[in-house]
């Protein structure tokens, strides 16, 4: 008998990069619980748009089955779990089924994100109570994911967190307007807070085998961000791919080489390309 | 005697930049486009400048040639001589949905928006441009030589890149030079449609940028404001990238 697979969970799995971060972790061997708020494919969008001058609904690709059936189709185990990272009550539900089904996990990725008017509007045209939904899903869940299953963690001798972060929560003083290279305060308010996650949990438990990352996409052609490329006039190689993002993700997770990169920002396609783990993409 | 500088897409963006570079350099400066109510205002702010210009609007759809011809009239009986034109309106056209019918719509449009509209106004205001001394500009785009997703538009400014050698020729002997401005990437503008830039594309972009930064309309307008000048008469049928040295393959 061999022995049970590693576990890891990961928000944001619908699609994207975290349906790639999925799927590359998959191939490393781990069953995978993917978390994310549309469950079958066709299932409505919620409005994406990033600006409160336009709604976008339009369908996207990605379902949580699908990225469930595709970590199945690589050998492992899947754990589809609905969840709403800005409803804190959708994320307990969240961790008591996750809990339930699995005990623990051994790897969590905090990559799902809000997007949603305010992203690129600027201070005066934001409507105050969107900033909520900015810090709820990319601060206030994450801390309440790490409350629910870092002891569980530590009490098998360890752990790795992972959290895609952005130039928006780095960058404190950005040159850019919102919607013309820059972002929205609410964006850099929710994509800063969330950044501040992993040295916490280093400087609380890195003594106790927890590992933590903060990985910078940079630009991905995802299913929601591609028709935006093509609108703008961009070509689509201009992106990187979802799964080079993944590989680096998976790579992270299961070297302890990786060790050296925790206390700091990582490029991940920088080091997917440095490092050889994707083929590389650049036109 | 004031020098009278036409600007069409004057509203907005880099025309905007345009139309108050040429007014601080003491041009009289009449900014054309579709949208009144940001003429108006445009027009306003840039007459309360310091020092103050003088701008006006004139509100028409140069894709219509009956719009035009209403246009060059208005323009012809205000100002009898036109020193400088300007044609710097263009946009994006709206993409197409899949079937062939809406494909060759998408690039009509585009072509109407950025070629028919410059040589209609142009056509039409040639007889009364200076002689010698007129200058005709026209703003194309980086991406009529770089290409980009927005395929009909790029090849539609790419017709600007020819047309302007004919032009130069057929008005060098009256003494009035033509020539293209291609800006680059300058994401201080409403071309894109309102489309949100990502701040993750920007940073790529402006990576691919040697001068470390991205374009401003100004950068454009320095340009447009020297071919403006007396001394720019033996530059013409020339097709010139403001990009800051734009490293190929991004657009």
């Amino acid at each position: 008998m061999t022995a049970p697979s590693k576990k890891a969970f990961v928000t944001g799995a619908s699609r994207g990069i975290g349906k790639a971060i999925s799927l590359a972790l998959a191939k490393e061997g781990y069953d995978v619980a993917v978390a994310a708020r549309t469950l079958r494919k066709g299932d409505p969008t919620h409005d994406h748009s990033t600006s409160i001058h336009n709604k976008i609904d339009r369908p996207l690709p990605g379902s949580l089955e699908e990225t469930a059936q595709e970590v199945e189709a690589l050998g492992q185990k899947s754990l589809i779990i609905q969840l709403d990272l800005t409803d804190p009550a959708s994320v307990e539900r969240a961790m008591d089924q996750l809990l339930a089904e699995w005990g623990t996990v051994d790897v969590v990725v905090n990559d799902g994100r809000h997007i949603g008017p305010g992203l690129m509007d600027t201070i005066l045209d934001t409507p105050v109570d969107q900033y909520r939904f900015f810090v709820e899903a990319h601060a206030i869940s994450p801390i309440r994911i790490a409350q629910r299953l870092l002891p569980g963690m530590v009490a098998a001798g360890g752990g790795t967190f992972v959290t895609i972060s952005s130039g928006a929560g780095t960058d404190f003083y950005p040159s850019g307007y919102p919607g013309k290279g820059g972002s929205g305060l609410g964006y850099r308010l929710g994509k800063s807070s969330g950044h501040t996650l992993v040295g916490s949990l280093l400087a609380e438990h890195a003594h106790e085998g927890i590992r933590a990352f903060n990985v910078d996409p940079g630009l991905v052609g995802t299913e929601r961000n591609l028709p935006d490329l093509v609108n703008l006039g961009f070509k689509v190689e201009t992106s990187a791919p979802p799964a080079a993002v993944g590989a680096e993700v998976a790579w992270l997770v299961s070297h302890s080489e990786a060790d050296e990169l925790m206390r700091q920002d990582n490029e991940a396609q920088k080091l997917a390309i440095e490092r050889d783990l994707y083929p590389d993409w650049r036109g | 005697m004031s020098r009278v500088a036409v600007v069409s897409g004057g509203g907005t963006g880099i025309g905007r930049a345009i139309a108050a570079g040429l007014a601080q350099d003491g041009f009289e400066v009449v900014i054309v486009g579709r949208r009144s109510a940001v003429l108006e205002r445009t027009a306003e702010e840039l007459n309360q400048a310091q020092p103050p210009g003088r701008v006006s609007w004139r509100a028409a759809d140069l894709t219509k040639a009956a719009e035009v011809e209403r246009l060059v009239a208005e323009l012809t009986s205000e100002f009898p001589t036109i020193d400088v034109l300007v044609n710097n309106a263009g946009a994006t056209p709206p993409a197409a949905d899949g079937s062939l019918q809406s494909l060759a719509d998408s690039w009509l449009r585009s072509y109407e928006l950025n070629v028919i509209s410059a040589v209609l106004l142009t056509e039409g205001l040639r007889p009364a441009l200076r002689r010698p001394g007129g200058r005709i500009v026209l703003i194309g785009s980086m991406s009529s030589r770089t290409g980009g997703s927005v395929s009909a538009y790029g090849a539609a400014k790419a017709a600007l890149n020819g047309w302007v050698l004919s032009l130069s020729v057929q008005l060098a002997a009256d003494g009035i030079n033509a020539n293209a401005v291609l800006p680059g990437y300058v994401p201080d503008t409403e071309l894109a449609g309102g489309h949100p830039m990502p701040p993750e594309l920007h940073a790529r972009v402006v990576s691919r940028i040697a001068a470390g930064r991205p374009g401003l309309p100004e950068d454009t307008a320095a340009l447009v404001r020297f071919l403006a000048t007396e001394g720019s008469g033996f530059l013409t049928g020339q097709v010139i990238e403001v990009n800051g040295g734009t490293l190929p393959s991004t657009h």
